[in-house]
């Protein structure tokens, strides 16, 4: 019989590596109304960066994906979204180390799937804030 | 204090903004390195913190272009990026930064590497007060012109040049070589307390006016003692006091205030008088004009064992050629290169 607890620990874990509002909160000094204020900013920004790395990709622009890619890493990692800086750690570093397009093509596409894991989650912690902690 | 915070990244550019806020730092955002430079064209800025991969002026160049253009005052520079490893800090650190710190920060490395900044600030900050004062002081008698920059440097090479030998070797262990440059351009502060009839009369003082004249030792000494008094362990005060009262009394008994001689004599007073005289011979005065250095060393050499330490007298002989330099430099119009070639090394 599958333990129900082990699972939402598990996915809490999971979750927690999509988005961790703890480590947001951390650096909002525990003010919930910046950490607010972020959360209300992180669809924008990063679907924003997400089309200037797909801009690159397009153009086949390797300067231009390393410089997107390391955007997004920054927006990523102060909100504490671990996954998705990962994924764009990766398509950095292998921009600059001349990684084959279709590579980066793949990789990028890894992103977009983190993109909207992380938006995803996102909303719902918002929702969830609104709705005075119930989902 | 205001720091100038250089991110283009708005979502970072406002934690950092409110970290900055939690640690009673005055906050100011600049989204590229052209705004930042706008910005610290038209208001000061001590401490910037820069991100490195940002639209039309990166935090490398803002970091070049501060140490090519900011020289007045340092600006301490911390670059903040997602970028890591060695090859990274190197450049980073290569092209001017202080710090380098990687996203995301941790608010807690964040303050301590302020509080380095405004320690580091802080020496500055005391070395520019000290030299205000002693400026302040030195503005009621013009005529001496950058009296106080040549001579600070004269003794920071009498110093150096004693603090080698195995005789002063432990006496002047530490900063003390740092702590007279810093401390001698106050030898004369006292003035403040001399009349205008007396300090600006241009003919010969009588012996009652000289007598005026001779207080400024002990007044020095006062105002300077009233600090050391509040702050018991602030060595430069000591020295600076130590100075003031000092500078005049000479190694055979014959000086003033107090008449003491050789080594009751504190040691930066016996320095001070070296350097003090040697500056008064080789520049012109109302009275006098401007004496060649050969001139100056042979009534310096004079006056070894008389007026002045003999082993004080020494070092201004070993240190001969660096004096003549410093003394060229200003002559030529570079000692402000001289000082802040000093300052950059200190900091």
């Amino acid at each position: 019989m599958t333990d129900v607890r082990v699972n939402a620990g598990e996915m809490a874990e999971n979750q927690a590596a999509v988005f961790d509002v703890r480590e947001l909160e951390e650096r909002c000094f525990g003010n919930s109304e910046l950490v607010e204020r972020i959360l209300a900013q992180v669809e924008t920004e990063v679907e924003h960066e997400c089309q200037k790395l797909l801009n690159a990709v397009q153009q086949a622009d390797r300067a231009l994906l390393a410089t997107a890619a390391h955007r997004l890493k920054g927006t990523a990692a102060n909100i504490g979204a671990t996954r998705i800086k990962n994924a764009v750690d990766s398509i950095e570093d292998a921009s600059r180390d001349l990684a084959p397009w279709s590579q980066l093509e793949k990789m990028f596409r890894e992103v977009h799937e983190e993109q909207a894991r992380l938006i995803e989650v996102v909303n719902r912690h918002v929702t969830r804030q609104m709705n005075g902690g119930e989902v | 204090m205001r720091v100038l915070v250089v991110e283009d990244d708005p979502i970072a550019a406002q934690l950092i903004e409110h970290a900055l806020t939690q640690f009673e730092w005055e906050p100011v955002i600049a989204r590229d390195g052209v705004e930042a430079l706008g910005m610290m064209n038209s208001s000061e800025f001590r401490v910037v913190i820069s991100d490195w991969e940002m639209p039309r002026m990166n935090g490398l160049e803002l970091c070049r272009r501060i140490r090519e253009h900011y020289s007045r005052h340092y600006v301490y520079c911390i670059l903040l990026t997602s970028r890591r490893g060695t090859e990274n800090v190197v450049e980073g650190l290569g092209a001017g930064a202080d710090e380098f710190l990687t996203k995301p920060f941790s608010p807690d490395e964040l303050y301590v590497r302020l509080r380095v900044a405004q320690r580091i600030l802080s020496l500055e900050s005391r070395e520019l007060t000290i030299f205000s004062l002693a400026k302040l002081a030195e503005s009621r008698d013009p005529e001496t012109g950058v009296h106080l920059e040549r001579m600070r440097e004269y003794c920071q090479v009498l110093a150096a040049c004693l603090a080698t030998t195995e005789k002063y070797r432990v006496e002047m262990s530490g900063d003390y070589v740092e702590l007279i440059y810093l401390t001698s351009p106050l030898h004369d502060i006292g003035k403040v307390g001399v009349p205008d009839t007396v300090l600006l009369k241009p003919g010969q003082l009588t012996r009652e006016e000289f007598e005026i004249m001779k207080t400024h030792t002990e007044i020095g000494a006062e105002t300077l003692n009233a600090l050391v008094d509040i702050s018991p362990d602030a060595k430069y005060l000591r020295m600076a006091r130590d100075i003031a009262w000092s500078h005049h009394e000479r190694f055979d008994g014959s000086g003033y205030p107090r008449g003491l001689n050789g080594h009751q004599i504190p040691l930066c007073g016996r320095i001070v008088a070296v350097a003090d005289v040697y500056d008064a011979l080789t520049t012109r005065r109302v009275y006098k004009p401007a004496y060649l250095h050969e001139q100056a060393r042979d009534i310096i050499l004079e006056g070894s064992g008389s007026h002045f330490d003999p082993d004080v007298v020494q070092a201004f002989l070993d240190a001969e050629d660096e004096i003549i330099r410093i003394r060229q430099q200003f002559d030529q119009g570079q000692g402000a290169t001289v000082s802040s070639n000093r300052l950059s090394a200190a900091t």
